[in-house]
């Protein structure tokens, strides 16, 4: 179907989620559950996706099909930027403690998925100021806002769906950080 | 034994109540459905968001229409946007930029400070080149020529209508024309140009809404004090 028919039925139309709610975390793991292609996280610290259940999701995922985790480096100048952005009270302002704290854990995440022999997890530590967090789960895509002064929290979570322009846009978006920036793999830091 | 017709209309009002209140207890039960509320819960305030059109960029010519008719009309006007080209570019559009503000009742217009190292950072390291715009020639340009337009409207002395720089990494372009919105979005490697264009209408406990008109004026208040 084109995109032109897609936006049409959608009547050029996206839902959101605002802020965390549960409806938004439901939603969020039925996707992961139901993942069957791809998925790929980009986040300013991705904490989020460390809770004992989204872990184990990603762990089982990761023996069937390929996932990517992109963070901000913890030394990267784009994150003081970004934390200039954000409200004093937003977590994992140190890097210090986000380097104890988060990175330590998807440290062992990656070892505990290369452990089980087939896994397709790969997290990349990134280094340019990131404008919106997203999480791509196939046919969708649920993108969030690093708007001034705000949280990624706080912003609405638009889910898009394949077949719209929006979709191909963030899409390509995230096609483009993995192909043309560099990363660096979590393993080396 | 035959009914008489008392009873007769008695028993069809029953009957009909009891049908009214099946088809009642019907209809709430499908509309209470776990199904049906789930589909409610997953979409929040679908209805209420007030997203009217998504153009698939700033270079789609319906989009250039309805944008251009909804600025002509408006009287109340909000920009945050990078540069600004269409209102200070050149001597023409600086004329028809002031027309626009002696017309309108609120004009709050901000671009990003031409010597913001958030300049060099989002032109050097997340656009293709674009020498016309980051050539410093250019910047001075737009700089002098943001000036002009905003010693013309400190002259009107309106509370209302103040032309700002910000200094802060552009995330979005804002556009507010009365109750219309326009956002676009400062990608990776990207123009917002190339952007999706998301067109809102402000509607009562539009949370989306309020974020972005909320960003706006975080970027004026703050772009006060990057002056």
């Amino acid at each position: 179907m084109s995109n032109q028919t897609t936006n049409k039925l959608l009547f050029n139309n996206v839902p959101y989620f605002f802020g965390i709610s549960r409806f938004s975390y439901e939603h969020f793991l039925s996707l992961l559950n139901s993942a069957s292609k791809e998925i790929t996280f980009l986040g300013l610290t991705c904490g989020f996706y460390l809770s004992k259940s989204i872990r184990e999701i990603i762990i089982r995922k990761s023996q069937q099909i390929p996932i990517k985790i992109l963070i901000l480096h913890p030394q990267s100048k784009h994150r003081i930027a970004r934390y200039e952005l954000e409200p004093a009270e937003a977590e994992y302002h140190n890097a210090n403690y986000f380097k104890e704290t988060v990175i330590k854990q998807y440290r062992n995440l990656k070892y505990r998925c290369d452990k089980l022999g087939n896994s397709q997890l790969e997290i990349y530590l990134y280094d340019f100021t990131p404008v919106f967090g997203l999480e791509f789960i196939d046919d969708i895509i649920r993108v969030r806002l690093y708007g001034y002064m705000k949280r990624g929290t706080d912003s609405p979570i638009f889910v898009l769906s394949r077949g719209t322009d929006i979709f191909d846009y963030f899409k390509d978006q995230i096609r483009s950080i993995c192909k043309n920036t560099r990363l660096m793999p979590i393993e080396n830091i | 034994m035959g009914v008489d017709k008392t009873s007769g209309t008695f028993l069809l009002s029953l009957g009909s109540a009891i049908l009214a209140i099946g088809l009642v207890t019907l209809v709430s039960e499908f509309i209470t459905s776990t199904k049906i509320l789930k589909i409610m819960r997953l979409y929040g305030d679908y209805i209420q968001h007030g997203i009217l059109r998504i153009f698939s960029s700033r270079d789609d010519p319906e989009y250039k229409e309805i944008r251009s008719a909804k600025l002509k009309q408006a009287s109340h006007i909000k920009i945050l946007t990078l540069v600004g080209r269409e209102f200070i570019e050149s001597e023409d559009k600086i004329e028809t930029t002031k027309q626009k503000i002696q017309e309108a009742v609120e004009f709050k217009f901000l671009i990003l400070k031409p010597d913001s190292s958030h300049w060099e950072i989002q032109y050097q390291d997340f656009e293709p080149q674009d020498l016309d715009v980051i050539g410093n020639a250019k910047r001075e340009e737009i700089k002098n020529n943001f000036e002009t337009l905003k010693a013309f409207v400190q002259d009107l002395k309106s509370e209302k209508k103040e032309l700002r720089y910000y200094d802060r990494k552009p995330v979005f372009q804002i556009e507010i024309f009365d109750q219309i919105m326009f956002i676009a979005f400062y990608g990776l490697r990207s123009r917002a140009k190339y952007s999706p264009v998301i067109m809102f209408e402000e509607r009562s406990g539009s949370r989306v809404f309020e974020y972005f008109m909320g960003q706006f004026n975080e970027y004026w208040q703050r772009g006060k004090l990057d002056e």
